[in-house]
């Protein structure tokens, strides 16, 4: 969830033979958020959906929230931290597919009004996504011009992690979970657009959330993001790639027993800076997000801000 | 396994027998798989946590309570369904004192638990608040424990002049005059039967939010979570000043206004359908 928006980098290698030419390493991380821990609904989790490039890696995620402890207008405000550690990695299979996985860690928690605490840690949700290339880069050398990449996909997250109703029933805010203890379903489709130094990401993913065992229904959720970003060449090995964007999400209401949850679902939209610096085949990253804009759970839970932090090797 | 598959036959056929046995013409439900319901009562003051002792923002009257007491007599206990069929707790058990007292002594009272409630899903929740006539005329013998109770609370006159429905106590100032007016006069209001024509008991009906539902069954612990709104005694449908009753209500007009005010101080704020076992923080 966290994310939700592109990251992306754009890297090109200066050839010998042609110098007004250039290959093109061209590749996109976009951070694909799930439902817990994030926003209204959950951990978070990302994939790599690297147009060109395969990887594996490890990335830290914080998140840091606020919400309503009772039901009172002047009920009191308490800190929620949603902190997750994942493996994430992309391999291709064929020359038109990708899979990405992701296998998080989540550690989270909170401390109420009158002061008693709660933590939570486990295994999160494994998501497996596969990708369709129908647009790619251009594997010639003799490129010139802008490239376009197109990928659509879809896959599946496991309840691997698990869901607990009694921690939805301490705060408004039914994201403290590990899990959502469902089989949901994802369906992507990420754009990228490179010339030069420069490029520009969008991506939009959709995921179906269905009951899980509990009875109990996180709502559908819609990421969105858009980034841009230039890659300055340091030395022949060393590059750095700030990148500027927006994302949103949006939630659809949680059922419990088939009935809807009061004071869930809502929307935030934020602001995003990042930095990559590679060197050659390590990638480290930071990104920062803050929201610009929110209405979660009523206003009763609030997003402050989110943060992450990745080692990937590409291979 | 196979025993569990043998007794969940039995039990389908037992609520098959159950419910064809029984009659439904009289609008009473059958009571299958029947499960815990609890009530509890959280206070506010115009939208905000009651916390006694504290001072409120001034009223409609431009008079700023600080409660110190806000005990209430809850009674009759009624649940509808999403048919409009009753369910109405037994009587005799169905008398609850709700209380937030800033005497230390008096251990506060703000959940009801209702046993043995036929499995169904409830849409709203009716209770009287205060003691009904039938009870009132059952006298001291038919009032059994509950008199001492409510004796214990504060929420008794004389057993002639019966209970308190209400019993809400603090102080209050006022700036309608300027800095020369009333500061920090204490008030009390005490709700009660005035004569067999102006009971003063009410009732009222509280849906759940519109989408929400208490879910009662034998795997079920739902609470349902209203809030009575203090500051409402005095303002819900008309204003009543402690200063024009000179600080207390204890009768009269007064009384009555009050009343009528009463049904409105409820309302559901969520419903938590727990798990049996499985309360809520």
């Amino acid at each position: 969830m966290v994310v939700c928006n592109a990251f992306a980098i754009h890297k090109t290698e200066p050839t010998d033979s042609l110098q007004t030419t250039a290959t093109t390493k061209h590749y996109v991380f976009e951070d694909f958020c799930d439902t817990c821990g994030c926003s209204g609904n959950g951990g978070s989790m990302g994939f790599g959906t690297g147009l060109d490039t395969n990887f594996a890696g490890v990335r830290y995620i914080s998140q840091s929230y606020q919400s309503r402890d009772g039901i009172f207008n002047d009920s009191p405000w308490i800190d929620e931290n949603f902190n997750t550690l994942q493996a994430w990695g992309r391999v291709p299979i064929g020359k038109r597919f990708l899979v990405n996985a992701i296998v998080p860690y989540h550690f989270h928690d909170r401390e109420f009004a009158d002061k008693s605490s709660q933590d939570i840690s486990g295994l999160g949700d494994i998501t497996v996504l596969g990708f369709y290339k129908i647009l790619a880069k251009q594997d010639s050398i003799m490129v010139v011009g802008p490239q376009h990449s197109l990928q659509v996909g879809g896959g599946v997250k496991m309840p691997t992690g698990s869901f607990d109703r009694a921690n939805n029933t301490g705060s408004v805010n039914t994201s403290f979970q590990l899990g959502t203890g469902s089989w949901d379903y994802v369906t992507a489709i990420n754009y990228g657009l490179s010339h030069n130094n420069w490029g520009v990401s969008a991506m939009v993913n959709y995921t179906f959330k269905t009951k899980n065992a509990k009875d109990y229904q996180f709502g559908n959720q819609l990421n969105y993001g858009l980034n841009t970003y230039k890659t300055y060449y340091l030395s022949d090995n060393f590059a750095l790639t700030p990148a500027l964007g927006v994302g949103g999400e949006n939630y659809s209401e949680d059922e419990s027993y088939n009935l809807s949850v009061l004071n869930t679902g809502g929307d935030v939209f934020f602001g995003k800076l990042s930095v990559e610096a590679s060197y050659k085949k390590y990638s480290l990253g930071v990104t920062s997000m803050l929201p610009i804009d929110q209405n979660l759970n009523n206003g009763k839970v609030e997003v402050k801000n989110r943060f992450s932090l990745y080692l990937n090797i590409n291979i | 396994m196979k025993t569990n598959f043998l007794k969940s036959i039995l039990v389908s056929f037992s609520l098959i027998a159950l419910a064809s046995c029984s009659s439904d013409d009289d609008g009473e439900m059958d009571n299958v798989n029947p499960g815990q319901v609890t009530l509890e009562f959280d206070s506010s003051f115009a939208g905000n946590e009651l916390i006694l002792g504290a001072a409120n923002a001034a009223n409609t009257n431009g008079e700023a309570l600080t409660v110190t007491r806000l005990n209430y007599i809850v009674s009759n206990i009624v649940l509808v369904d999403e048919d409009g069929m009753e369910y109405a707790y037994p009587k005799e058990n169905s008398y609850f004192i709700i209380s937030e007292d800033s005497n230390d002594a008096l251990a506060d009272n703000t959940k009801i638990i209702l046993e043995g409630v036929p499995a169904g899903e409830y849409q709203a929740v009716k209770f009287g608040i205060g003691v009904d006539k039938e009870k009132y005329d059952q006298g001291l013998s038919g009032a059994g424990d509950f008199w001492d109770a409510a004796s214990a609370y504060d929420m008794t006159w004389s057993w002639a002049s019966g209970y308190k429905y209400v019993n809400f106590e603090g102080g209050y100032t006022t700036s309608a005059s300027g800095p020369v007016g009333i500061s920090g006069e204490d008030f009390k209001v005490h709700l009660g039967r005035a004569s067999d024509e102006v009971t003063n008991y009410t009732e009222t009906t509280i849906n759940v939010p519109a989408g929400s539902a208490i879910i009662v069954n034998e795997d079920m612990a739902p609470e349902v979570h209203i809030i009575t709104d203090a500051s409402a005694l005095l303002t819900a449908r008309e204003a009543v000043s402690l200063e024009a009753y000179g600080n207390a209500i204890m009768g009269g007009e007064g009384a009555v206004i009050v009343a009528a005010n009463v049904p409105l101080v409820f309302k559901v704020d969520h419903v938590h359908n727990n798990e049996a076992g499985n309360s809520s923080h």
